[in-house]
């Protein structure tokens, strides 16, 4: 059978010898100290104010801005952030709202610097640039790789 | 810093309904100095506030009078001592609406002067740079549109024409006879290049192309390479104008035989034969006795949606020409459309016997010995014919010249949906691209004739040579500007200008960590905000109308109103100062009433109006907020007023999910001849809040 992949990177050809080889769900592997391209990206919501620096380093769009917004992340922004209008809006929409907020508010195709971080794992080549452009501090990394995520993720998508 | 206020009552006629009084005791109370004049439009009224400013050594001035449109200038012009002004329309925007509820009119008023107070005191003085403008004019394109400007430039400034090919005069060095009127281009185009040659002023580059552009309008530093001679070359120049004109596209990939058999031609491979006065079928050798003529090819549907507006008459014009020669023509079109006096040119071609069949050919067969047969189906009569003509000839859509998107990208020129460059605001200025000092001549705009492309270029022309004469440039740098503490890198608002006024600069810091930071362009910013509208940071701040002044009205108004025991609901309007605000002038010029519950914020755009200015009205108790923008499709700055609309219909998600009532956001779009549309959405707003009550904040 031959192996045929959705676009022709590098990782991608990588992870289908892997899923080709597997013969049960992988897990988490870790990833030696000093081996560099493979790790996990961890994003945190709550300190994120979605202005998509990071989308804009990624050569990979392994990290996208989704066209929603979740207000119930931006409660929780701390409050001495840097980015001002967000730390506003946060305390506008705190004064204004009259019920709990449940779902992720649309953002219109066009609207640009607003929405929510995606990440796509098996698309990361754990480059990092990403998680150095942050000012908020809400990309970490991870040691480790996470197949058993990127499986599934790879799953959903086929 | 002292702030005086001017108001003035219009040769006494707003008296009986704006309490002048009132409104002087009021101000008083704030300490502000303050002056009732009743002609502040005359000479006499600026001498008394000349006199006034002086005597009171007023730094900054509110000027509560008619609207600004007419008298900011004269002010201006007379008062330069004052640092900054800031106008509360009295007449339009109060008075006249209000005619019927003089106490209303009175503390509307109050208010609104207040706010204009309040907002001086945290506005700063703009400053102003000057810069010199280079005397010359570069054009890209030595076609009829790029000659004629060059002619018309010559007697005044410098020119440089660039011209691609070995030779000038563009697409017209394949005709002959053109409309109207059958002139011989080819004297008259030789005649304009030696004029050309022969001018000291104009120096032409042929075989050339721009490498590089650096600069800002006024000085822009071109690279141009000559590969033929191997030579490059920096020229200087003040302005440009983009003549890069069309060419007719190649149709290889319809079912046409176009690229499959040589006796399938384009029209401008017809208009070559004829120049040189032998028709011939190109695989015989021989004159053809019968030539097809296909229209609107890869034009007008799903390839091209636009018509290209002249090749029904430069076609049936060939078609004349043709049976003239002996040559049976037929011409299948769509819809012929010859303008104005081209449609005897149509009328002549049927009296002489061109027959016209109302079918758009689909598809040309090569049959086995090289004849074509072409299928037509007669749309007027439903029926099918099958045509064998000698030579077919397929007029195909007319596209940008090859290389002007390119051109485009380098200039930082907007592209149509079409692909053509992109004017700026065709209503006003149509030869104005979208960056200052850059203009448009001919084809490049959109397809043209000769005529209209003649007249298009000396209209660039005369747009070059004015901004050449401001000499020096000197303007307000009501531009943003960038805190870089606050500045993330994010590229949102380099990615949301529409005029590339802002570019990333790469910074070292001292961790030797690389950081990217947000600078703005002075020369070719406009000043529409946009940027810090959706600047996540607020790193952004349009110079005037930052985030500190826009509150700092909000707030002051709310107080006003507050404190002059307004009892009605309250809407707080967020105006663009283009259509928006012309619009409220015109509602008062035009006689409109309207309720007297509006209070008017100016923003330069709608663009500049973020979320937060929104939900920082309904925080201070606004039980509505309304925005009055420009059509999506008209807007002065091409996506302010489009942004406004994504942000309105995010706000109102937002407003929706946290369980305020989002019905209380409305925004209007209207050309300045709209005002009924305003004084409909203010009733609109008015019953809104009846239904849903007054803001839980207030």
């Amino acid at each position: 059978m031959s192996i045929t992949w959705v676009e022709k990177t590098k990782r991608r050809y990588l992870l289908e010898l892997i899923r080709k080889l597997a013969v049960k769900t992988p897990e988490i592997i870790p990833v030696p100290e000093e081996l560099h391209g493979f790790g996990t990206v961890v994003h945190d919501a709550d300190k994120c104010i979605a202005c998509g620096s990071c989308t804009r380093m990624c050569e990979d769009e392994a990290i996208t801005l989704e066209g929603t917004f979740d207000l119930k992340s931006l409660e929780k922004l701390p409050k001495d952030t840097n980015a001002k209008n967000r730390a506003l809006l946060a305390e506008f929409i705190a004064k204004l709202k009259r019920k709990e907020p449940e779902n992720p508010v649309p953002v219109p195709e066009g609207l640009l610097g607003i929405g929510t971080i995606g990440l796509k794992l098996s698309r990361c080549i754990a480059c990092k640039e990403c998680v150095r452009i942050c000012e908020y501090e809400a990309l970490s990394f991870k040691e480790e790789w996470n197949l058993k995520d990127i499986f599934a993720e790879i799953q959903e998508e086929s | 810093m002292v702030v005086g206020v001017v108001i003035c009552d219009c040769g006494e006629k707003l008296g009986n309904i704006i309490k002048y009084d009132k409104v002087i005791n009021a101000i008083q109370e704030l300490k502000a100095p303050i002056k009732k004049i009743s002609n502040l439009c005359l000479a006499a009224g600026i001498e008394e506030i000349k006199k006034f400013v002086e005597s009171e050594s007023i730094d900054k001035l509110v000027v509560g009078a008619c609207t600004p449109k007419f008298i900011e200038y004269t002010l201006r012009q007379a008062l330069s001592t004052v640092l900054e002004f800031e106008f509360v329309i009295l007449r339009e925007h109060i008075a006249w609406p209000n005619k019927a509820e003089p106490e209303k009119a009175t503390k509307k008023a109050i208010i609104l002067l207040k706010t204009a107070i309040a907002a001086l005191e945290v506005k700063a003085k703009i400053d102003q740079e000057k810069y010199e403008v280079d005397q010359s004019v570069l054009i890209i394109g030595g076609g009829v549109a790029g000659i004629q400007a060059a002619l018309d430039l010559a007697a005044n400034v410098k020119v440089y024409l660039i011209e691609k090919d070995e030779n000038l005069g563009g697409n017209l060095r394949n005709m002959g006879k053109v409309f109207p009127g059958d002139f011989l281009i080819q004297e008259i185009l030789q005649d304009k290049i030696k004029q050309l040659e022969s001018n000291s002023n104009i120096t032409v580059y042929k075989n050339t192309k721009i490498v590089d552009i650096y600069g800002n309008p006024g000085s822009y530093e071109i690279t141009l390479e000559t590969p033929s001679v191997n030579s490059t070359e920096i020229i200087k120049t003040g302005a440009i104008i983009v003549a890069t004109g069309i060419e007719e596209s190649k149709p290889y990939h319809l079912d046409l035989g176009y690229g499959k058999s040589q006796d399938v031609i384009l029209q401008t491979d017809l208009a070559r034969m004829l120049k040189d006065g032998k028709v011939v079928v190109p695989s015989t050798g021989k004159k053809p006795e019968s030539v097809l003529i296909g229209n609107c090819i890869n034009c007008r549907d799903e390839n091209h949606f636009y018509c290209s507006k002249i090749c029904c008459t430069y076609s049936i014009h060939h078609a004349i020409e043709l049976i003239e020669d002996g040559i049976e023509p037929i011409i299948c079109y769509m819809d012929i459309r010859t303008p104005y006096k081209y449609e005897n040119l149509y009328r002549e071609a049927r009296e002489k016997g061109v027959t016209f069949i109302r079918g758009k050919l689909q598809s040309v067969e090569v049959g086995p010995n090289n004849e074509l047969i072409v299928p037509v189906e007669n749309t007027l009569t439903n029926e099918i014919y099958e045509l064998s003509p000698d030579l077919v000839v397929l007029s195909s859509a007319l596209v940008p010249a090859a290389g002007s998107e390119k051109l485009a990208e380098m200039l930082g020129l907007n592209l149509k949906e079409s692909c053509f460059i992109s004017d700026l605001y065709s209503k006003t200025n149509p030869s104005q691209t979208t960056q200052r000092g850059i203009f448009l001549a001919g084809s490049a705009f959109t397809p043209m004739s000769i005529q209209e492309s003649m007249s298009h270029a000396s209209a660039a022309a005369v747009k070059a040579l004015k901004f050449l004469r401001e000499g020096i440039l000197t303007r307000d740098l009501l531009v943003p500007t960038i805190d870089e503490d606050l500045c993330n890198g994010c590229a949102t608002c380099r990615d949301t200008c529409q005029f590339n006024a802002i570019t990333m600069i790469v910074q070292t810091n001292t961790d030797t960590e690389i950081v990217q930071k947000a600078s703005v362009d002075p020369t070719k910013c406009r000043g529409c905000g946009t940027c810090s509208a959706v600047c996540p940071t607020g790193a952004t701040q349009l110079a005037n109308y930052q985030r500190g002044v826009i509150f700092t009205k909000i707030e002051t108004m709310m107080k006003a109103i507050k404190a002059e025991k307004w009892e009605e609901p309250v809407i707080l309007a967020l105006t663009c100062e283009e259509c928006g605000s012309c619009g409220v002038d015109i509602a008062g010029l035009a006689g409109f009433e309207y309720p007297a519950n509006v209070f008017t914020i100016d923003v330069p755009c709608a663009g500049r109006i973020g979320v937060i200015d929104i939900l920082k009205a309904f925080v201070e108790g606004a039980d509505a907020v309304l925005i009055v923008q420009c059509p999506e499709k008209s807007c002065h700055y091409m996506f302010g007023s489009h942004n406004a609309n994504l942000v309105v219909q995010f706000t109102k998600d937002i407003l929706t999910e946290i369980g305020f009532e989002s019905s209380r956001l409305a925004n209007v779009e209207m050309v300045s001849s709209d005002p009924d549309k305003y004084v409909k959405a203010i009733q609109d707003l008015n019953k809104v809040i009846e239904e849903v009550g007054s803001n839980p904040n207030k």
